[in-house]
């Protein structure tokens, strides 16, 4: 059949179809409904989209920005608003930067435990529980190695899974504060004396004696830097340098720093609790009197000190250590009033207070650490404790959350209500199509 | 302005439906579908007509959602007859007596992309391109669905006038 009979016939066929005149006004109206449906799906789309992308970015990472540390003056950190943490526990008391992860310790009475957080999502990988609680940590490679309370030898957690922990070094000691440095993993022991042990082997490689007092009530703080490792003890006043090669060790004393009405304090030299170096700035910690003392790495006297209205935190996570100068967690810097906690800059040289900066309100920081380019805070808050970061750039506290573990956060209500809407409309839309389908398969 | 163009918009759908009625009849093969097929199409005109005011051939625009609207109708009558499972009496209402000619009971015997492209091409006059854009199909796909309808219309009208003559 040609081209030219089809369509002839075709003709034909529609020629007998009576067509009525166009009714332009329905069309019209048809066209108005269709173009206000087409409106208000776009206004549901874009408040799901919308929606969505707020629940996501928020849940993924929420951030306080303050200004910058290094333009702050003293006292004059901003007010934080809110509280958003990575959840590690109840009573984190350690944050230990490693190679591509953060160890944090969770000193909780009931269950210790140790958590891997992925520092980039601010996700906590794993935890392991540990057998008592954690006085002191240090990352070695893939590793964690930890000292824990009242126990003899120190303990790895693995890597990758932190699902296994095992014996690190001679079991015959009970290290109570651990570094490393200079190649070697260095820990302070409950007899007063240090172990220079081999950072992959564990192997012990140099047992120093540093006449140290020792007893069940003394605590010891040790770090490195400035071509040292150094000790510090809570019942002398004494600080030691250790020679990393020879273990040859240098000893001083230091004065207890001036108390409230400028007398000197005679219990003073009880409570040095901390030490952290900052290229060749060595900062000692007095946490009774809120007093930080720095120390003259050759002389070993003290040249320098800052009274602080309060210093957090009472272990040796009190102070770190980086490139920029040293970090104390302290509630100065006006943000006490808030009832939250703020960290302190003291840049390398400069002797005093350069910036403080402050977290989120209502969270106390309770331990700091250094390591992969970031300045790590735990904190405690009233929803639960949390881990975070400095940010390197604009030096503001970064409180990370991440979600499935259990982290609190206010929840957005209007996207929220957004999403139930949009999910309520297409469960009606697809009924109406269901049944106008079924109506028509009747018809039919 | 608004006058304006809901007078263009009026004049456009005097000119254009009467054939728009009569392609969709022919997908559909059913005159009251048919009407709201094209309803619907000049519906859709008019929610975009500012740009279908514009286009160089704003009837084959029509022509070719009509299409469309109408192949989605057959589908689903089709999908529906097979749900029902009662073929010849949904047969008889998919495709009531044809108006005096046998080309309907014909077309009733493609699948709905083949008559789409029967009409499209012999009685919309619109090219293998054209008709490739409205059905959302490949030029070739166009061709070979144009050859195989012509092939069962051929087939078809044969065995009619077989039957014919048979009767004479």
């Amino acid at each position: 059949m040609p081209g030219a009979d089809l369509r002839e016939r075709l003709r034909e066929a529609t020629s007998r179809v009576d067509v009525p005149q166009p009714n332009v006004e329905r069309f019209v109206s048809r066209g108005r409904r269709r173009r206000a449906r087409e409106l208000i799906a776009a206004v549901i789309a874009t408040t799901l989209v919308a929606g969505l992308s707020i629940l996501t970015l928020g849940s993924l990472v929420s951030a306080r920005h303050v200004r910058g540390a290094g333009a702050l003056p003293a006292q004059a950190t901003a007010k934080p608003a809110r509280i958003l943490t990575t959840r590690v526990g109840r009573n984190p008391n350690l944050v230990v930067p490693g190679r591509q992860v953060m160890w944090v310790t969770d000193a909780n009475s009931k269950r210790p435990s140790i958590y891997r957080v992925d520092p980039t999502t601010g996700l906590v990988l794993s935890s392991e529980p540990l057998a008592g609680k954690p006085l002191s940590a240090v990352a070695v490679g893939e590793h964690a190695v930890v000292a824990i309370d009242g126990r003899r030898g120190l303990l790895e957690v693995t890597g990758r899974t932190a699902d296994r922990t095992e014996p690190f070094g001679p079991q015959d000691e009970e290290p109570v504060a651990i570094t490393k440095g200079f190649g070697a993993v260095w820990t302070v022991n409950k007899d007063g004396r240090v172990s220079k042990l081999d950072e992959v082997t564990g192997r012990e490689l140099q047992r120093i004696g540093i006449a140290a007092p020792h007893g069940a009530n003394v605590n010891y703080g040790i770090a490195q830097g400035a071509g040292r490792v150094w000790v510090v003890a809570s019942s002398s006043g004494s600080v030691f340098a250790i020679d990393p090669a020879s273990g040859q060790v240098r000893s001083g004393e230091i004065d207890p720093p001036a108390g409230p009405g400028g007398n000197a304090s005679p219990s003073i030299n009880s409570h040095l609790q901390t030490v952290a170096v900052a290229w060749d700035d060595v900062w000692v910690c007095c946490g009774s009197q809120q007093q930080l003392q720095r120390i003259d790495p050759e002389t070993l006297a003290v040249d320098n000190e800052i009274g602080l209205d309060q210093l957090c935190g009472t272990t040796q996570n009190t102070l770190a250590g980086d490139g920029r100068g040293v970090w104390a967690l302290t509630f100065c810097g006006g943000v006490r009033q808030h009832r939250s906690g703020s960290v302190m800059l003291i840049s390398r040289g400069s002797g005093g207070p350069t910036g403080f900066v402050g977290v989120p309100y209502q969270t106390s920081p309770v331990a700091i650490g250094t390591g992969a380019g970031q300045i790590w805070i735990a904190a405690t808050a009233t929803s639960g404790a949390g881990v975070g970061y400095l940010d390197r750039f604009t030096s503001s506290a970064i409180l990370q959350e991440a979600e499935g573990n259990g982290a609190s956060s206010r929840w957005p209500l209007l996207p929220t209500i957004a999403i139930a809407g949009a999910i309520l409309v297409i469960l009606v839309a697809l009924r109406i199509t269901r049944n106008r389908r079924r109506r028509e398969l009747t018809a039919s | 302005m608004w006058d304006e163009q809901r007078e263009a918009f009026e004049r456009f759908c005097r000119e254009e439906y009467p054939s728009v009625v009569r392609t969709a009849y022919l997908i559909t093969g059913d005159r009251e579908e048919a009407l709201d097929v094209a309803q619907e199409a000049f519906a859709r005109a008019y929610q975009r007509w500012r740009h279908v005011s514009k286009m160089n051939s704003a009837g084959g625009w029509v022509t070719r959602v009509a299409a469309n609207l109408a192949i989605s109708w057959r589908r689903r009558q089709r999908l529906g007859r097979r749900e029902v499972g009662d073929p010849g009496a949904v047969l008889a209402a998919l495709d009531p007596e044809p108006v005096g000619d046998d080309v309907m009971a014909a077309l009733a015997t493609l699948t709905p992309a083949q008559r789409a492209v029967v009409v499209l091409r012999f009685f919309a006059d619109q090219s293998v391109e054209q008709t490739a854009t409205a059905l959302g199909k490949r030029p070739g796909t166009v061709r070979a669905l144009t050859s195989q309808a012509m092939s069962r219309l051929r087939e078809f009208f044969d065995v009619e006038e077989a039957n014919d003559d048979a009767r004479r």
